[in-house]
Order: structure tokens, then C-alpha cells, then sequence
């Protein structure tokens, strides 16, 4: 019969999308394990070594999509980023959290008052030093 | 080949034997009342499962089939969709954390709530 045989196909296809969705899901758990990394990635990401096997897996993806990045920032960006790494990754989620919510707020300001929060916290330092 | 003509062609042959003496026409009749009030209660037993799915699918129905399939593909989709949004997220949280990373400002500078208060209390003063 006709019909049943475009039933069977269109149940087919429904059952083939719904096999590459779970097969797109599947696709995450990589494990990223350290010695996975490229000899740059490495370099880059060496002050997170001793936490890595720790890290959650999303965690792992990211810092490699920073690594990736690296090689295209400012030199000044680099040291920042070599600097702050260590401690970013220590902090508790909520205060990663609360870090960002702050930054995409304050990343809304005018380019002016973004120069000015610089000296504004230089400012703020003092106050609290005193 | 096809059921559908099968059916009439049995229909077909059935009229042409249709002066049938009374008795014989009543037994029929009789017998198929049978037939029917047996085939009607129990209409497939559970061993035919796997057969009667397929054949339901494309039998009784269609209909079972135009609930499943948009059911299925709607699952599809919504696979996709929360496996692209929960990408996407991630993809946002590495793109903040890299400007973060890179930033003029340290990053106590996003993490103290003092700082944030002060701010928000000198740009109320400022207006």
C-alpha cells in the first residue's frame, strides 16, 4: 500500500532526527583530558594544570577557547590573562557568576565612563585604604 | 495486488452469484453477523504486537502516526534547540570570561560588592 509505505518512510525520518539530536548530545562528553592538549594549549593554560583533572568538562571547553584566543590578544592582554587565571578559575561559581553579571553591566556604559571607572577605582582603593 | 481492488474484484464475482436460495442466502447472513460480532470485541491479540504496530501505523490510522511523528520530530526539535541554547551559553560565558581576563580593570574590581555600591551611590550623587 501507497500510503503505508510514505507512513514508514516519514516514521523513518522521525526517528532519523530524533537520532542525530541525541547523537548531537552525545557529541559533548569529550573529556579534553590534559594530556589532550595541544603543546600551546598547554603553555597557555599551564597555571590551571594542578586543577584541571578537577574541572568540570564545560570548564575544560572554555579555557580551551580562551587558549585559542590568546594568540590573537595584545601582549598586555596575555599577562593579564596569565595573571588572573589561576584565581578566576578558583573562585566559587556564584562569585564567577555575580563577576560577569557586573561586567555585562557595567560593559553597557558609555566608552567614557568605561575610562573613567579605572580612575574611579583607583579612587575607591584609596578611600577603603585610609 | 492492491487490497482495495481485490475487495471489489471479490465483490465483483460475489454479484454475479447473487440468486442464491432463501436459506442458504439467510446462513450467510447469519455467519457473517458471526464473524462480525467476533472479529469486533478483541480487534488484535497482543502477540501480534510488532505487527499491529506497523499495521496501525499505516491502518486504523495514519492517525497514530499524525500524533507520533510530530511528536517525535517536536522532541527532535527540542533537543536540538537546548542543545544549541546550552552552546550558546557557553559560548557567552567564554567570550565574558575572556574580556574579563583581559580587562583594564582586575578583577576585584567586578567582584567587590563595595565597589559596586560606591559606584552606584556617587552616579545617583553625580545626577
Amino acid at each position: 500500500m501507497n500510503r503505508r509505505d510514505a507512513c514508514r518512510a516519514l516514521l523513518g525520518l522521525g526517528l532519523w532526527a530524533l537520532a542525530g539530536g541525541a547523537a548531537a548530545q552525545q557529541r559533548q562528553p569529550k573529556r579534553h583530558t590534559w594530556a589532550e592538549l595541544t603543546a600551546e594549549q598547554q603553555n597557555v593554560l599551564s597555571p590551571l594544570k594542578s586543577d584541571w583533572e578537577n574541572m568540570p568538562i564545560e570548564s575544560r571547553r572554555k579555557w580551551i577557547g580562551i587558549a585559542n584566543r590568546y594568540p590573537k590578544m595584545a601582549q598586555l592582554e596575555q599577562e593579564r590573562v596569565q595573571k588572573r587565571m589561576q584565581r578566576w578559575a578558583n573562585l566559587s561559581p556564584e562569585q564567577r557568576a555575580r563577576a560577569r553579571e557586573n561586567y555585562r553591566r557595567m560593559a553597557k556604559a558609555s566608552a567614557e565612563k568605561r575610562r573613567r571607572l579605572r580612575q574611579q577605582w583607583a579612587e575607591y582603593q584609596a578611600q577603603k585604604a585610609r | 495486488m492492491n487490497e482495495d481492488q481485490i475487495g471489489s474484484q471479490v465483490q465483483h464475482l460475489l454479484n454475479q452469484a447473487i440468486d442464491l436460495p432463501p436459506q442458504a442466502a439467510e446462513r450467510l447472513r447469519a455467519a457473517r453477523e458471526q464473524a462480525l460480532a467476533r472479529q469486533r470485541p478483541e480487534p488484535a491479540p497482543a502477540l501480534q504486537w510488532a505487527d499491529s504496530l506497523l499495521g496501525s501505523l499505516g491502518g486504523w490510522s495514519g492517525i497514530s502516526l499524525r500524533v507520533l511523528l510530530p511528536v517525535a520530530l517536536l522532541v527532535a526539535g527540542l533537543a536540538g534547540i537546548y542543545a544549541w541554547q546550552q552552546n550558546q551559553t557557553l559560548a557567552e560565558i567564554e567570550e565574558i570570561d575572556a574580556l574579563l581576563l583581559t580587562d583594564e580593570l582586575p578583577l576585584d574590581a567586578y567582584l567587590d560588592r563595595g565597589f559596586q555600591d560606591w559606584l552606584k551611590k556617587r552616579g545617583g550623587g553625580e545626577k
